[in-house]
């Protein structure tokens, strides 16, 4: 299962492959990393249909920002799940975020735990 | 010949003899008293005891000796005998001068002149003795007039100027008048007639001005006398008509008999026989009643020439006959010529040849006398009038000198209290200059200090608002700041949660028999600590120089210089500013891109200036390009902020850093590109922006001694270049 997240700190990358290190050995899990809207909206071009089932997209980006991507993956791509994760978890952002068909809403710092766990959910689902 | 006579007779007599009479009206005119209340007050008087020796008496005996001088001589000598005893008795001097002057009078009215000059000699004696000389020109005029009928010219011209010179010391008006009056009859014999009318009207003058009736008579009978005798009898009537009329009303038998005397000559001349008839015949009447000698010799022989022009030879025989008497008693040689020249040409007409040569011969004679004797006073005028002129002109000399002294002490005087008032006034302006001064240098100095107040008031509103502007622009970065801490705080959680859950798993493995642990994992959980250790060091470092960079930015600026990395800084206040808008506009989206020359150098400027520079411009350039209005209107635009830095003139001293802020907005509209460098300036709605940020902006640049540089197309872009020392 592919998971694509959208972040401009690049740092992101490192802090969830070490939290999900087991799933991706296990091979239950690959994870893509994009900095920013335009990157992430290349990356899901490549296949068609995208092996991407899951975009978590932080929301302030130069550029294209995580709402935009939303508006754009679900009009291009709409069988993707996107979640948003914001440092920003204020009730217009979240509104705005759910009626774009945001699967969840997530605030920085993250809960690994409740992540862990959507994503979880998700590996059982495909199973 | 008879028109000749008639015409050069009247002139000569008359004025003489009124001019004797001047004198008398003086008095009579101040009294102002008749004969008959004379007497009355003299009655009264004689009642007291010494009344002979009382002055107040003697006066009143004097005035009335003048009134019977002129209305009867006779009876007048012998009371003047009288009065000059009593005045020797009383020994009054003042008024034996007056007695024997009045005398004097008496005597030449009665054609007695040697005798009357005896007594005026005598009365001059006694008057220059008295003070004041106030007889003198008086007695003076009498005895010219006394020496004038005489045929002495030169002696009475010398009387008649010093006459006029003491009447104008005396200030006595009336007496000058009648030496004026005396002067010009001289011009009158001289045949000077404009110049003896001219004495005339100043006379005439005089009495109008004075007052005196009768005097004014006087002059207009003279003035007519003169224009007669210049042939225009029809002006000579003006004068007379007037004359003749003020006499009759004033009813003085002198000034009567004088006027129809001279008005009668005048009708004769103009051939009205019948009024010259009865003019002569009131003349004769009062000359007659009041003893007047001359005037009656002259009004006879003017009668019988008139009746020998009407053929009336017998009564023309008899008057010529009465008047030729009369003459020769007063010694009237002009009187017994004209006499003798009509009695001949009446024995002529009569066939009496003989009595005619007789009339004739005697006419010749005395017309030789005449004229011998008016060569010689004319000879003698003439002398007499050089040394009149000399003496003239040295009065007038002497006054002249001494009214040139007294203008001159008066020029002076002037002149000293004009230069007085001048340097009052002077000095008034200085001190008014001085003070006005010392207001103007007063004002100045409370003005310098309220200036020195309001600068200072300015300086520290100055602060204020710098220190307001960079609250304000910290509250709008306040969210961007919130974002950058947050972020690595994120991190900073985040990877250290990890790590704590990595030592975990380590634990785990290591727990584990030897042969089932998994060494490739061990290596990849430590090397993974390592890495996050280093990132929590490094996003710690990052919050700290956020958190550090704020406390500067709102702190009052050092000015202090430091060696600053321009890359970091850019990329710093790029996040900053992005991230700041982001927050508070959450519909904001925009782009932004840096082109930073590798190996740039570091500068040495005030990061925490130079901060609020690039955050302004920043600021701007993301409002410019992102805000909703504009993305609105343009929703295809890709709002783009790109920051480039670049070194140029690298190595030479003139080394620049060059910074640029570009966005893709609307662009700056020309008419407003060289405002918005100035305070205050701004185009954000109110209370949207203080309008300061440029303009400190500019400050920053200019204080780095720098540049800060604006270019813009409109629809296009707006570039903001900030030039830095390097």
């Amino acid at each position: 299962m592919k998971i694509l997240f959208v972040d401009d700190e690049r740092d992101v990358e490192d802090l969830f492959r070490q939290k999900f290190r087991k799933e991706i050995r296990s091979g239950k899990l690959e994870l893509a990393f994009a900095f920013s809207g335009q990157e992430a909206l290349e990356l899901l071009s490549t296949d068609n249909p995208p092996k991407f089932v899951y975009v978590f997209s932080d929301i302030n980006m130069p550029g294209m920002s995580g709402l935009e991507l939303l508006e754009e993956i679900k009009s291009r791509f709409p069988l993707i799940q996107v979640s948003m994760i914001s440092a920003y978890g204020d009730q217009e952002n979240y509104d705005k975020a759910m009626s774009s068909g945001a699967k969840g809403f997530f605030t920085k710092p993250v809960d690994f735990d409740s992540l862990k766990k959507e994503i979880s959910s998700l590996i059982e689902d495909r199973d | 010949m008879a028109a000749r006579i008639g015409n050069h007779r009247p002139s000569a007599p008359s004025a003489a003899f009124w001019g004797a009479c001047l004198y008398f009206l003086v008095l009579l005119s101040a009294s102002a008293q008749t004969a008959e209340q004379l007497q009355a007050e003299m009655k009264r008087m004689e009642a007291g005891a010494g009344f002979a020796t009382d002055t107040a008496y003697l006066n009143l005996a004097n005035e009335l000796g003048f009134i019977l001088a002129e209305s009867s001589p006779d009876s007048a000598v012998s009371y003047l005998d009288l009065q000059l005893q009593r005045c020797r008795e009383a020994r009054y001097e003042k008024g034996e001068a007056e007695a024997l002057k009045i005398y004097g009078n008496a005597l030449q009215n009665k054609g007695d002149f040697r005798g009357s000059i005896s007594y005026y000699s005598e009365a001059l004696e006694i008057a220059k003795r008295l003070d004041g000389e106030k007889l003198v020109p008086g007695i003076l005029n009498n005895i010219g007039l006394v020496n004038y009928n005489l045929g002495n010219y030169a002696e009475a011209l010398n009387s008649f100027y010093e006459a006029i010179k003491g009447a104008d010391l005396t200030k006595d008006a009336n007496v000058k008048a009648a030496a004026l009056n005396n002067v010009a009859l001289i011009y009158f014999e001289q045949d000077k007639l404009e110049e003896a009318k001219e004495k005339y009207r100043e006379m005439l003058a005089i009495y109008q001005e004075t007052g005196n009736k009768g005097r004014v008579i006087l002059a207009y009978n003279n003035i007519g006398d003169v224009e007669l005798k210049q042939n225009k009898p029809l002006e000579a009537l003006k004068n007379l008509q007037v004359a003749y009329q003020s006499a009759t009303e004033l009813n003085s038998p002198e000034f009567v008999e004088m006027t129809s005397r001279t008005l009668a000559d005048i009708y004769a001349a103009l051939d009205s026989a019948d009024r010259a008839e009865e003019l002569y015949l009131q003349s004769i009447a009062l000359s007659r009643e009041n003893g007047y000698g001359v005037p009656y010799a002259h009004s006879l022989i003017g009668l019988a020439e008139l009746y020998y022009q009407k053929g009336e030879l017998q009564q023309a025989t008899d008057l010529a006959k009465e008047g030729l008497a009369q003459a020769e008693t007063m010694a009237q040689p002009m009187q017994m010529r004209n006499a003798n020249e009509l009695l001949s040409r009446i024995y002529e007409d009569q066939g009496d040849f003989q009595a005619a040569l007789r009339s004739f011969q005697l006419f010749k004679f005395y017309n030789d006398s005449i004229n011998t004797s008016h060569s010689q006073r004319l000879t003698a005028t003439l002398e007499a009038e050089y040394e009149f002129s000399k003496k003239e002109m040295e009065y007038e000399r002497a006054s002249s000198r001494q009214r040139w002294i007294i203008f001159s002490a008066c020029a002076g005087l002037l002149a000293f209290l004009i230069i007085l008032f001048v340097e009052y006034r002077n000095k008034k302006n200085l001190d008014k200059a001085y003070h006005s001064l010392q207001d103007k240098n007063n004002e100045i100095a409370s003005k310098n200090e309220a200036l020195e107040k309001a600068l200072s008031q300015l300086k520290a509103a100055q602060a204020q608002l710098i220190q307001a502007e960079k609250m304000a622009s910290l509250g709008e970065l306040t969210a961007g700041i919130a974002h950058e801490i947050q972020n690595p705080l994120n991190f900073v959680t985040n990877f250290s949660q990890l790590s704590a859950e990595l030592i975990q798993e380590l634990s785990e493995e290591r727990a584990k028999k030897p042969e089932e642990q998994d060494p490739d994992l061990l290596d990849e959980i430590l090397s993974d600590l390592q890495l996050n250790l280093g990132k929590i060091n490094q996003h710690g470092k990052r919050a700290d120089s956020i958190v550090k960079g704020m406390l500067e930015h709102s702190r009052a600026s050092t000015g202090e210089k430091v060696q600053t990395d321009i890359k970091s800084l850019i990329n710093e206040c790029l996040r900053l500013s992005f991230h700041g808008l982001r927050a508070r506009d959450k519909s904001f989206s925009a782009d932004f891109s840096t082109e930073v020359e590798p190996d740039l150098p570091q500068a040495q400027l005030v990061p925490q200036d130079i901060s609020r520079l690039l955050l302004n411009l920043l600021n701007n350039a993301f409002y410019a390009c992102a805000n909703a209005d504009f993305r609105k209107e343009n929703p295809d635009l890709k709002p783009l902020v790109t920051v480039s830095a670049s070194c140029i003139a690298k190595g030479s001293p003139k080394a620049r850093l060059k910074i640029s802020v570009t966005d893709n907005g609307p662009g700056i509209p020309p008419e407003i590109i060289d405002k918005i460098f100035q305070p205050f300036f701004t185009t954000k709605p109110t209370g949207h922006g203080t309008g300061l940020g440029l303009s400190l902006s500019y400050d920053i640049a200019k204080a780095h001694g720098g540049e800060l540089t604006v270019q813009s197309v409109p629809g296009e872009f707006t570039t903001f270049t900030v030039f830095l020392p390097v």
